[in-house]
């Protein structure tokens, strides 16, 4: 974290108006996205991003340590983001089978559009439970160190470093045969 | 299954490798996944960059996993204009409701679960402070108004920050007391 990210966080919390602004502004569309990936849901996650920084607000006096304040923020955002997959059981449950992916067929994922590759990898997220979801969120999207994670998760690092691989296992597994077909095809080619 | 497309190398997880490569057991495959995100001591990636050097399977264990990540920082989030406006009126709504929040005071220590009992506390003492005043109220002469009474109290040890004091101010609703420390205690009120 930048000194003057340290700076704008110690003014947001003596009650700098400008200073909380300025933090919504560099980190909302992190606390967006990540709420995407956990609620599949653009309105829930538009909600969820405003509640999280309306806390983030009327809490400043809670965060202790500037540094802290990328793991305390996505720490709110992940409960808020918890409690609505309770609220909406939205959540799939891992040993559910996994819907078709949607994508043309025997084309090679390295040949996908854009937009496919992501609907490709959205699918196979919205497949993972909560718990490796978030672990993969975090990591990948938000680039969350390991004791970021776990601090954002109330986890030990064991079990952060647990859960990512087995996160990646299962996406592994879920990507498996769109892989197999980009091979199969450029060892026709 | 192809390992070498696969986020987990389990397939080439067995003691014996037939190529007489180095075998890549669990803590080699987690020093492969701490390594792409960046948690890896430096003093340890020689034997992992050894390893991979030898070994096909955990070099696309390894490009798999970066496959991924290629893919998902295809996408950017952005937050629709509309959101931005509903958040901010949100906040202004939640200001209005809420205007006397103190912005930048240090957070109290004592819990909201001791501001019940505090209160009950105080309201206790000021009872207590009615009935004890009852007779003397009745006399037409009330120990507690309204106003500010004035009590003198003995010399008492008191802490260093009072040292330099000249008055302690206790403050109840409807009651202020004074304890002034630069007059001398009576000698029969001496302790």
């Amino acid at each position: 974290m930048h000194a003057d990210e340290n700076a704008l966080i110690e003014a947001f919390q003596k009650g700098d108006e400008f200073a909380f602004v300025s933090l919504y502004n560099r980190y909302k569309d992190a606390v967006y996205g990540f709420c995407l990936k956990m609620a599949g849901d653009d309105a829930l996650a538009q909600d969820v991003m405003q509640e999280t920084f309306l806390r983030v607000y009327e809490n400043r006096e809670r965060l202790m340590k500037a540094g802290a304040f990328k793991s305390w923020l996505f720490t709110i955002a992940r409960n808020q983001c918890l409690n609505q997959l309770r609220k909406t059981k939205r959540s799939v449950p891992l040993e559910s089978t996994p819907e078709p992916i949607a994508q043309p067929a025997h084309t090679p994922v390295s040949k996908l559009e854009k937009s496919d590759q992501i609907a490709l990898i959205n699918h196979c997220l919205e497949q993972l439970k909560p718990s490796y979801r978030e672990v993969i969120i975090l990591r990948e999207y938000q680039n969350l160190s390991y004791k970021e994670i776990a601090a954002v998760t109330r986890s030990t690092l064991s079990a952060v470093k647990s859960r990512l691989f087995k996160a990646r296992r299962t996406l592994g597994d879920l990507l498996e045969p769109l892989l197999e077909q980009e091979e199969a095809r450029l060892s026709q080619g | 299954m192809n390992p070498s497309s696969s986020f987990d190398a389990r397939s080439h997880d067995d003691a014996h490798r037939p190529d007489g490569a180095p075998h890549c057991g669990g803590a080699l495959r987690e020093a492969l996944h701490l390594y792409v995100d960046g948690e890896l001591p430096t003093g340890e990636q020689p034997a992992l960059f050894a390893h991979l050097s030898a070994c096909a399977a955990c070099r696309g264990l390894m490009e798999s996993i970066l496959q991924f990540r290629r893919m998902s920082r295809l996408e950017t989030t952005t937050v629709p204009p509309a959101a931005d406006d509903a958040f901010f009126q949100r906040l202004a709504a939640h200001k209005e409701r809420r205007p006397a929040a103190a912005p930048a005071a240090p957070r109290d220590r004592i819990g909201a679960h001791w501001a019940a009992p505090m209160a009950a506390t105080a309201v206790a003492f000021l009872l207590l402070a009615a009935v004890f005043n009852a007779a003397p109220a009745s006399q037409g002469s009330p120990l507690v108004t309204g106003e500010e009474e004035r009590v003198e109290l003995p010399e008492a040890p008191l802490p260093p920050a009072f040292a330099d004091g000249q008055a302690i101010y206790v403050f109840y609703p409807g009651l202020t007391v004074e304890a002034s420390r630069a007059q001398e205690p009576r000698p029969s009120e001496a302790l």
